[in-house]
């Protein structure tokens, strides 16, 4: 009857409140959807679940490596890095749309066309 | 030095906007401050992505490296936990990505081996069935990965995923759903493939 997309909702707290009250009554009586829920609830604790926690002097290790930083800004690598791949991938895919036009004969042919002299209509016409 | 002492005092009653002041001022304490407000978050959710507790803490470390370097860039208008944590998922992707240009390492290898000290999590279902869960999320791609672990810290809701990861929220809806419809399936062949080396064994 309830779908797991819906299961996962209702677990995540992401469920109107009538909805989800609904379901837990539903559940209440029903053991096998009790038992999807009981699984889903078992799975989302999981995920976090063998976290390391960190060592009791690790704010001391971070303030002596920060001792050590330079105080200007500086330039993030990862972030330049990023930022120039995405621009090669839009700069390929502009490309490959613009071949894609020309081999397909898509651009109207105003290049190989030359517009035709539109007549003025506040001068009088030609003789 | 008083401006520290005073900090030590009344640290939890600090909110994060004043931290953010405090830090671009080149304020010592602050960065402390901030490094134990966040640090057990920060360590659960590059836990998430990364899944190797050994490697945890030298991107920790970076993370934290990052936000002093770069809290002038930070605009104010936004959330300071939802932009650290798009640092740390930052930093846990890029650490993943050199990770995969190395020669085989093995994910997750203390997997189901309590180290003695217990984490935030730990105590939720039997440790089998934990350890299974760590083994089949370990096996997502990172894409699944990082909304399953920005979801399960602290329950972060998928508008507050979907501004962490600048992602749309209906990206962020199905992308979850996908993650964990690949994990129960993973779980799912889990348990019958025990099943059928049981039924073997008897």
């Amino acid at each position: 009857m309830y779908d797991d997309a819906i299961l996962w909702k209702l677990v995540d707290r992401e469920l109107p409140p009538t909805e989800a009250e609904a379901i837990r009554a539903a559940a209440a009586k029903d053991p096998a959807l009790k038992r999807r829920i009981d699984d889903i609830e078992a799975a989302k604790a999981g995920v976090l679940a063998g976290a390391p926690r960190p060592p009791r002097d690790f704010a001391a290790r971070v303030a002596a490596r920060a001792s050590t930083l330079d105080p200007a800004p500086v330039l993030d690598l990862e972030d330049a890095r990023r930022f120039l791949r995405r621009a090669l991938v839009a700069a390929a895919l502009l490309a490959a749309l613009g071949l894609g036009a020309i081999a397909f004969d898509v651009v109207p042919d105003l290049l190989r066309e030359p517009l035709q002299a539109q007549p003025n209509p506040f001068l009088p016409p030609p003789r | 030095m008083r401006c520290l002492m005073a900090m030590g005092q009344r640290a939890h009653a600090v909110t994060d906007r004043d931290l953010v002041r405090r830090m671009r001022d080149g304020d010592a304490a602050a960065r402390r401050v901030v490094v134990e407000r966040y640090q057990e978050r920060l360590f659960a959710l590059i836990y998430g992505i990364v899944r190797d507790r050994h490697e945890v803490e030298d991107v920790a470390q970076e993370v934290f490296l990052k936000v002093y370097q770069r809290i002038t860039a930070f605009d104010e208008r936004s959330k300071f936990y939802t932009w650290l944590y798009r640092v740390a998922v930052n930093a846990a992707k890029d650490h993943v990505k050199k990770r995969s240009r190395r020669p085989s390492v093995a994910l997750d290898e203390d997997a189901g081996i309590p180290d003695g000290t217990p984490g935030p999590l730990d105590g939720a279902g039997s440790e089998e069935t934990r350890a299974r869960v760590r083994e089949a999320i370990a096996a997502l791609p990172v894409r699944y990965r990082e909304v399953l672990a920005l979801r399960e810290l602290e329950g972060l809701a998928y508008n507050e995923i979907a501004e962490v990861l600048k992602l749309s929220v209906g990206t962020v809806e199905s992308r979850l759903h996908r993650a964990r419809q690949r994990l129960k399936r993973s779980l799912e062949r889990d348990v019958r493939r025990r099943d059928s080396l049981e039924a073997r064994g008897s």
